[in-house]
Order: structure tokens, then C-alpha cells, then sequence
């Protein structure tokens, strides 16, 4: 599993060959941009940013919650919920499985769905 | 006398004469301004409008080159030149590349990619075996973690006139091209009206002396107007026309924007199906260069063949090519516009890179049907053929090649082996992670442009069902070792007909736990626990995994009996790939409009549709199908350690032959069979497989790693084997168990002991199981 050390995500850090790293530093960098991307309110940049990372890094779980904040923030809900999903079934951390689990609480929270936000929250253990 | 009678004479002559001409010239004003009127109405019509019907241009998806990224360095020669990039020791301009011992040394193009303009960078890449090693910035020394080169071109939607063209703008036009271009073509042109009357009188002169329209003695104007409007036909009547309209057009529009309208339009070569216009297209087309890229004796070459084309094609002859090109550098001389030394220096340069190498033009119909047809969805075909967008596909030109090579060789081979003929066969190849399609094979020919079997030929499937019956008896609390009954069973069907399954091997395996009929894909056993889940449940899973079309309960279903084609079935094993996340297939990433605007995005969507604990027991038992199962001889071709998930296919009478499989990268999706529907004998294991595992031993794929959810918990258990001399050989296999279906304790796992005791809600079945076993 591929590893960031990200301000807020809290992931260890664990050997890895050097092949691995290339890849993690290129993902990284499109990471980067994105994150500028959608802190500009540019989501959908950061979408084709992080579509990039993705083709690199699959199953790094932050490109896939990276995906689930570009979508909360154009407003497409459902696939917000979904790529936090699909973020969740790639990491073993607790961290970004916590932010992944706020993520859709917030997003049913959009759609009006209270039960299913509160699920959610429970499941981020907050 | 006389004198005076002269002089009445020609008074009279005179005046006749005037009288005469005034008449004309007022009968042929009164009759020529209206047709002249009409001719501007057709100038402005043209001129003032679109001027082109500028085709869309299809590309592949873009190479992205990273350290710790596979690819060797045969492999990124080739993906560089199908992108236009050409071979160049000086490395002076963007699009060309060096090798130097073990590094790579290419200078990237500029290119708007629509999410962001990626600039021209002057790189090194090194290698460490088929791995980029490092990517060095030349000028700064600095290293880069990631470049994106500008993808190939792979083809055009042409209108029925097959033009194809790149549009220029005047600033795109460099000042040596121009007056190159002026000097040879048209050296007033921006002085005169619209005609270059001495040209003229030099063309009617030869004309008249041959008695042939043997000149043309044309200026641009008229050259523009001739191909823009006019037939071409050798006759005074079209002489006139041309002359009346380029004056019109040279009286209503700028001398830059008739030149640049010019370089746009005029015809510079052929290519098979399509036509070459204007000079942005040709510098491509001949040079895989833009035309500001251009050295000096390859303007000389491009401006001397607009004589003719095809009589001077410097592909088919040279000579002929290189005398004309050196006209050309003459006249430049002689204008001053190159100095001794360039003259020289371009005399003798040859005729370099004009090999037609790997044209991208409608490389890959196949994959381009498809693109077409997803586009259709969204816009008409008017708009493909003339509108100029930018189609950004997903298309891995490397993938692309290595499929179509290896069903083509495959098929061959097979029929050499056993006798058979007439085979066809299909392949897919779409990204594990995301859903893009990077080859699509719909014939052993496959530029053939004829059936396309990997969209079209809709067959039935055969065992590839079978993971999704499995699945539908996963989700309804069957475990992995429950015992299945594999005995003979006659179904009789609501008309009193009777349906009688078979096992492949026509024998009965009596009871067998779940996994072991799913690895060696027994029909009876299938049958059974499709029947005892429901065959309603089936059909709901096979729809949630992304078959879109209705489906009837027929217990047949549960042997595959259904039909589909190679992407269909794509799209449900994506699924599987995706662990419980359906993804839309797509070919398509992106368009853009002519001044590469984002028109529309195709974006990556997923949904969960499988819960992952479901799927994960598949997906596992799917590697186990490979490891000691039906597709056992794929570690023929890639070594066990990959772990590759797979499932073997073989419909009735053996009429075609399936395997389906995926790494931790790419999901392909192999079919060969007949178009007629005549058995070909050949099972999943021994003709689709043998492609697919060829091929991916070739495409640097990823050993494939699943993402294990919380809830499954690793059991050792004895390995079902097909025979029953010896089932307690010791042999063991570890399979996944959801917590909760089996009870396990804690020192249990992974151990080597056999201390499994199925409990709780399966305690029975597991009980069975170890019956049956010792």
C-alpha cells in the first residue's frame, strides 16, 4: 500500500523500494496541485489532476479521498459518498478512514438524508 | 483628294470603333456587374463563414513518464515516434529525441492538453532495466517527478471529402516560409489587385505559342480562389472566373488574411484515404514537425511540391524531389533570403524523415468505432466532421499493438497445431483501477476494418458466469467450503422439454465444497446452488455487476448461456477487478473544442455495488481458479507469484473460448471462436487463455494485490482435489472466511493445523465437509 506522510492524514511510514517511491513522489505532486486546485474552489482541475495520480498510485487511498472532496465541492453528493468508499476499502489507517466517514456524513448531510449521516459519523468514531 | 477620303475613312472607322466599344463595355457592365455581384455572394458566403470543415482529431491517451514508471526503452522508441517524434542528434527543436548509452534524451512538445498547458521541456531519461530510473531536466539539471509527453494522433473523423487539415493562424506562418512561399509563388503579392498581370501575359504567351493552357502564371489569390471555389478544369471561361473573384477578394479582405487562408487550404499530398491540406498538416504529415520547426531545405521542399504534389511526392521520388527542393533553395538564394552557407548547407541536406513511419491516421478503426460510438451519444456527426474538436481517448497505443499482435500469432498458431481454420477472436484491455479501455481487438485482421467481434458479436459465455452465481450464494450466507452436490440433474422446462447439464469432463464429482466447483468449474454443482439461491438472485447480481440488458430466470443461464460480447463482458469483470466498485467503461477522456476549450469531461465514477467482503471471496477463490484450477497453464506464461484472478470460458460444443482475468493493473478479456457458430474444440484453457497470458506476459503488469476488508479472517484448510485417490495428502489451502460464517479461534489461523471447526450459522456444512474429507 502506498504511503504519504500528509499533514492531517497521520500515515506511518513504511519501506519501500525505490521503483515505489518514483511513482509516489509523481502521484504526489499531482496530489499537490490538486489539493491547490480545490483550495482555489478550481474541483474540477483537481479532479483532472488527481485522474492522473490515480493511473499512478491506484490504491492510494488520499488521491481517492482527494476525488471525494472535488466532488463534495461541485456538489455531486452521491459520488462524494462513493469515493470515500472506495477510499476506505484501500487504507488501513484510521486517520483518513475518520475523514473519509466525515466526508459522507457531510454529504448526506447535503442530500437531507439525517439517519444515514449520523450512521456515518458513528462510524468515524467522533 | 485622297487625302481627305483617308481621312473620312478613318474618322468613320474610328467612331465606329468607339461607338462600337462603348456599346460593349456598357452591355458587358450591365451584364457583368450582376455576375460579379453573384460571384461576391459566393466569396463572401465561403469567406466570411467557417472557412474548413476541420474533421475531430482523436488522440491516444497521453504517456506520463515518472521514475519507478515500467518501460523499456525499445518500447518508449516506438510510443515516441507513433507520437511524431523523430530521431535527432542536434536535439535543436521540440519532437525529437536522442539514445545515448543507457539515457533517453528527448525535447517535448508544447501541448494544450485542455487541463492544462504542459510546456516544452528538454529532458534525460535514464533507465534501470525496463524502469525509468530518473528524469533529469537538461538545462537546470534539476530532476523531475513527473513529464507528460503530447499524445500521438491516432486519427481523424473526415467528412465525406476526406480532407483532413491543422488549422494555422497568420503568427503561426515564420517569416522565411512566407517569403519563400511569395518568392516562388507570387513575388507582388502585396502589391498587386488580386492578379499578377505580368505572370499572366508570361502564361498567355506560352499558352498561345503551344496553343494549349499549358501555364498558369497564377497569383495566390487566384490559386486560393481555384481550390476554394472553383473546379479544376484547364479553360478560359474558368480563367475568367478566377481572375473576376480574386480581384473581389483581394478588394475585400487583408493580403495576411488571404496568405493565411492560402497555407490552410492548398492541397500538399495524399495519405491512403485522406487528403493532405495546408502546410500545418504537411510539415506534420512529412517532417513530424511544426512548420515553424522547419529547416530551411524543408520549406524549400514543402513549397516546391505545391507544383505538384504528386509528381513531386518525395516518398515515392526522391530525385525528382531533391531537383525541384534545389529550385526552390535557387530562388531563395536570389532573393537574399538565405545567405551562401544556408544555401549550401541545405543543398546537400537530405531528404530526411520523410519515411512514412506508423502514420497515426486511423491506426486503430477498431478502437475508433468505439470512440465514435460514444460520442454519438453526445453530439451529431456533423459536429464530428466538421467542428475541429479534440477527442482525448484512453488508448495505450503499446497495449493496442501488443493485443492485436499476439490474437492475431495465437489464432495462426492454433490452427497450424490442430488442424482448424477459419478462427476469429476478440480482445479487450481495459485499466484495472478506473475503467479506461486501453485496446480494443475485434479481428485477427484487425485493420481490416470489417466485423467488429470485440463490440458486435454478441456469444454465449459459458463459465465466465459462474463467479457471479458464486457470488449471488456468498451473499446469501453460503461459505466458501460449504458442500455442493455435483450429481446428474434433469430440468424440465415449463414445455415438457428437459434440459440435461453436463460437467466438461461428462463425469459426476458427487459432493465437492463450493470453491473447489468454482476452481475447476463443474456444471452440475453450479447448477444446483444457482437453482437452491434462486435464479432471480443471479440475474440481480449479473445486473448490478453492469449487464445492462434484461435477463430471463432459465436455469441455462446458470451455465451461461446467454450472450455477450467481449466489452460486455468486460464491463462485468470490471467489477470483479474493482472489488465491488462497478465503473463505467470509457474510451474517452475529455473533448475539446478548436481553441481547445473544454467541451465536455468523462469523468472517473464509481459506485459499490458488491460489498467488499463478498467480493473479496471471490476475487481470491478467482486466484485459486489460476493457481491449482481450470487456467492452472496460464503459469505457463506468468509465474504464480502474480496472483492473477481469472476464469476460464467455454460455451456448448465448445463454440468459443473465453478467459477472462485481471493483475493488479489491467482487466483483459479474450474471446476466440467462429463467426459461423461452428464448434472449434477449443476450451477457455487451451485457446483464449494461452492469448491472454501471452500477451500480458508482455505489457509490464503488476503482481495483483487485494485490498483485504476488516471482517475476513484466513483459514487453513485441505486442498479439494480432483481425484480421490488420495485426498489426505496433506496439501493445504488457504481460504478467506467473513467472521461470523465460520467460527475460527484466535491461535487458529494460518498455522498449518487443521483445527478449522465450522460453527455457528455453518457449522453443518463445515462438518460435512470434514466428513467427506477424512
Amino acid at each position: 500500500m502506498a504511503v504519504f506522510s500528509l499533514s492531517g492524514c497521520g500515515v506511518q511510514k513504511v519501506s519501500i523500494p525505490s521503483e515505489e517511491k518514483g511513482k509516489q513522489r509523481a502521484a504526489l505532486v499531482l496530489l499537490e496541485d490538486a489539493e491547490k486546485e480545490l483550495f482555489s474552489g478550481n474541483a474540477v482541475k483537481a479532479e483532472e489532476y488527481l485522474e492522473r495520480a490515480i493511473r499512478i498510485e491506484p490504491q492510494n487511498p488520499l488521491l481517492w479521498h482527494g476525488l471525494a472532496k472535488s466532488k463534495l465541492q461541485q456538489g455531486f453528493y452521491f459520488q462524494a459518498i462513493q469515493m470515500s468508499l472506495k477510499s476506505n476499502s484501500y487504507t488501513s489507517s484510521h486517520s483518513v478512514e475518520r475523514d473519509n466517514w466525515l466526508l459522507i456524513e457531510r454529504a448526506y448531510l447535503e442530500i437531507g438524508d439525517v439517519e444515514r449521516a449520523e450512521k456515518a459519523r458513528d462510524r468515524a468514531g467522533i | 483628294m485622297p487625302s481627305k477620303i483617308k481621312k473620312n475613312i478613318f474618322k468613320r472607322v474610328f467612331s465606329t470603333f468607339f461607338i462600337f466599344s462603348l456599346v460593349a463595355f456598357c452591355v458587358s457592365a450591365v451584364l457583368l456587374v450582376p455576375y460579379a455581384w453573384h460571384l461576391n455572394k459566393t466569396i463572401k458566403s465561403k469567406f466570411d463563414g467557417r472557412r474548413w470543415a476541420i474533421p475531430a482529431r482523436v488522440y491516444a491517451r497521453p504517456l506520463e513518464l515518472y521514475s519507478g514508471k515500467k518501460i523499456d526503452k525499445f518500447s518508449l522508441e516506438k510510443e515516441l515516434r507513433f507520437a511524431g517524434y523523430r530521431q535527432d542528434v542536434s536535439l535543436q527543436h521540440s519532437g525529437s529525441f536522442y539514445i545515448k548509452d543507457s539515457s533517453f534524451q528527448l525535447v517535448t512538445r508544447e501541448f494544450d492538453f485542455g487541463d492544462g498547458i504542459e510546456p516544452s521541456k528538454s529532458i534525460s531519461v535514464t533507465f534501470s532495466g525496463d524502469t525509468i530510473a530518473d528524469i533529469e531536466e537538461q538545462n537546470s539539471y534539476k530532476s523531475l517527478d513527473i513529464v507528460r509527453i503530447d499524445p500521438a494522433f491516432i486519427g481523424s473523423f473526415l467528412p465525406q471529402v476526406n480532407e483532413d487539415r491543422l488549422l494555422l493562424k497568420r503568427e503561426d506562418l515564420p517569416e522565411v516560409f512566407v517569403s519563400t512561399l511569395l518568392g516562388v509563388e507570387d513575388r507582388n503579392f502585396y502589391s498587386h489587385h488580386g492578379l499578377n498581370i505580368r505572370g499572366i501575359l508570361r502564361a498567355v504567351l506560352v499558352n498561345l505559342r503551344s496553343r494549349q493552357a499549358l501555364q498558369g502564371g497564377s497569383s495566390l489569390t487566384q490559386q486560393l480562389v481555384k481550390n476554394f471555389f472553383l473546379s479544376n478544369e484547364r479553360t478560359y471561361w474558368r480563367k475568367l472566373n478566377e481572375a473576376i473573384m480574386a480581384i473581389l477578394l483581394d478588394w475585400q479582405y487583408d493580403k495576411d488574411e488571404i496568405l493565411t487562408a492560402y497555407a490552410n487550404e492548398i492541397f500538399l499530398g495524399q495519405d491512403g484515404g485522406r487528403a493532405i491540406h495546408g502546410f500545418g498538416l504537411a510539415s506534420q504529415f512529412y517532417f513530424k514537425r511544426d512548420l515553424s520547426d522547419l529547416d530551411i531545405d524543408q520549406i524549400a521542399l514543402l513549397v516546391g511540391i505545391i507544383k505538384g504534389p504528386s509528381y513531386y511526392n518525395p516518398r515515392k521520388y526522391p530525385q525528382r524531389c531533391i531537383k525541384r527542393r534545389q529550385s526552390v533553395l535557387e530562388i531563395m538564394r536570389e532573393l537574399n533570403i538565405i545567405d551562401a552557407q544556408e544555401f549550401l548547407f541545405a543543398s546537400t541536406a537530405p531528404l530526411m524523415d520523410t519515411e512514412k513511419n506508423l502514420t497515426g491516421f486511423n491506426r486503430f478503426p477498431e478502437f475508433l468505432e468505439l470512440v465514435r460510438r460514444q460520442l454519438h451519444r453526445d453530439y451529431r456527426e456533423e459536429d464530428l466532421t466538421s467542428n475541429g474538436l479534440k477527442i482525448f481517448t484512453t488508448l495505450d497505443p503499446e497495449v493496442q499493438w501488443k493485443a492485436e499482435d499476439n490474437l492475431a500469432s495465437h489464432i495462426s498458431r492454433i490452427e497450424r497445431k490442430r488442424n482448424l481454420e477459419g478462427l476469429e477472436g476478440a480482445v479487450v484491455v481495459t485499466n484495472r483501477n478506473n475503467g479506461e479501455i486501453e485496446a480494443v481487438v475485434g479481428s485477427r485482421f484487425p485493420r481490416g476494418g470489417g466485423f467488429n467481434r470485440a463490440l458486435d458479436a454478441k456469444r454465449p459465455i459459458g463459465s465466465l458466469i459462474k463467479p457471479a452465481v458464486y457470488l449471488a450464494a456468498l451473499e446469501n450466507n453460503y461459505t466458501l467450503t460449504d458442500m455442493l452436490d455435483d450429481t446428474a440433474l434433469v430440468w424440465e422446462n415449463h414445455d415438457g422439454s428437459h434440459w440435461v447439464p453436463q460437467n466438461f469432463d461428462k463425469r459426476e464429482h458427487g459432493a465437492v465444497p463450493m470453491y473447489g466447483a468454482l476452481i475447476h468449474s463443474y456444471n452440475l454443482a453450479t447448477v444446483k446452488l444457482g437453482i437452491s439461491v434462486g435464479i432471480e438472485k443471479v440475474v440481480n447480481v449479473l445486473r448490478r455487476l453492469g449487464f445492462e440488458k434484461d435477463t430471463e430466470p432459465y436455469p441455462s443461464l446458470l451455465l451461461g448461456a446467454i450472450a455477450m460480447s467481449p466489452l460486455q463482458v468486460s464491463q462485468i469483470y470490471q467489477t470483479f477487478a474493482g472489488e465491488g466498485f462497478y465503473t463505467k467503461l470509457r474510451s474517452i477522456v475529455r473533448v475539446l473544442d478548436n481553441e481547445h476549450r473544454p467541451l465536455k469531461r468523462f469523468p472517473l465514477a464509481v459506485e459499490q455495488c458488491v460489498e467488499n467482503k463478498y467480493i473479496f471471496l471471490i476475487n481470491s477463490t478467482l486466484q485459486k481458479v489460476v493457481q491449482v484450477g481450470t487456467a492452472k497453464s496460464l503459469s505457463d506464461y506468468i509465474p504464480t507469484s502474480y496472483n492473477i484472478a481469472g476464469k476460464t470460458g467455454t460455451s456448448d460444443d465448445s463454440r468459443d473460448s473465453w478467459f477472462a482475468g485481471f493483475s493488479d493493473d489491467k482487466l483483459a478479456v479474450v474471446w476466440i471462436g467462429r463467426d459461423d457458430n461452428t464448434p472449434i474444440n477449443l476450451s477457455g484453457s487451451r485457446g483464449a487463455l494461452q492469448v491472454w497470458g501471452n500477451m500480458m506476459s508482455q505489457l509490464h503488469i503488476r503482481p495483483l494485490r487485494l485490498s483485504e476488508p476488516p471482517d475476513i479472517k484466513w483459514v487453513r484448510v485441505p486442498l479439494y482435489k480432483q481425484q480421490h485417490d488420495d485426498p489426505k495428502s496433506g496439501l493445504m489451502i488457504s481460504l478467506p472466511f467473513i467472521r461470523g460464517s465460520a467460527y475460527i479461534t484466535k491461535d487458529e489461523v494460518s498455522d498449518g493445523q487443521k483445527k478449522v471447526q465450522g460453527e455457528v450459522e455453518s457449522k453443518n456444512i463445515i462438518e460435512k465437509f470434514f466428513d467427506w474429507l477424512f
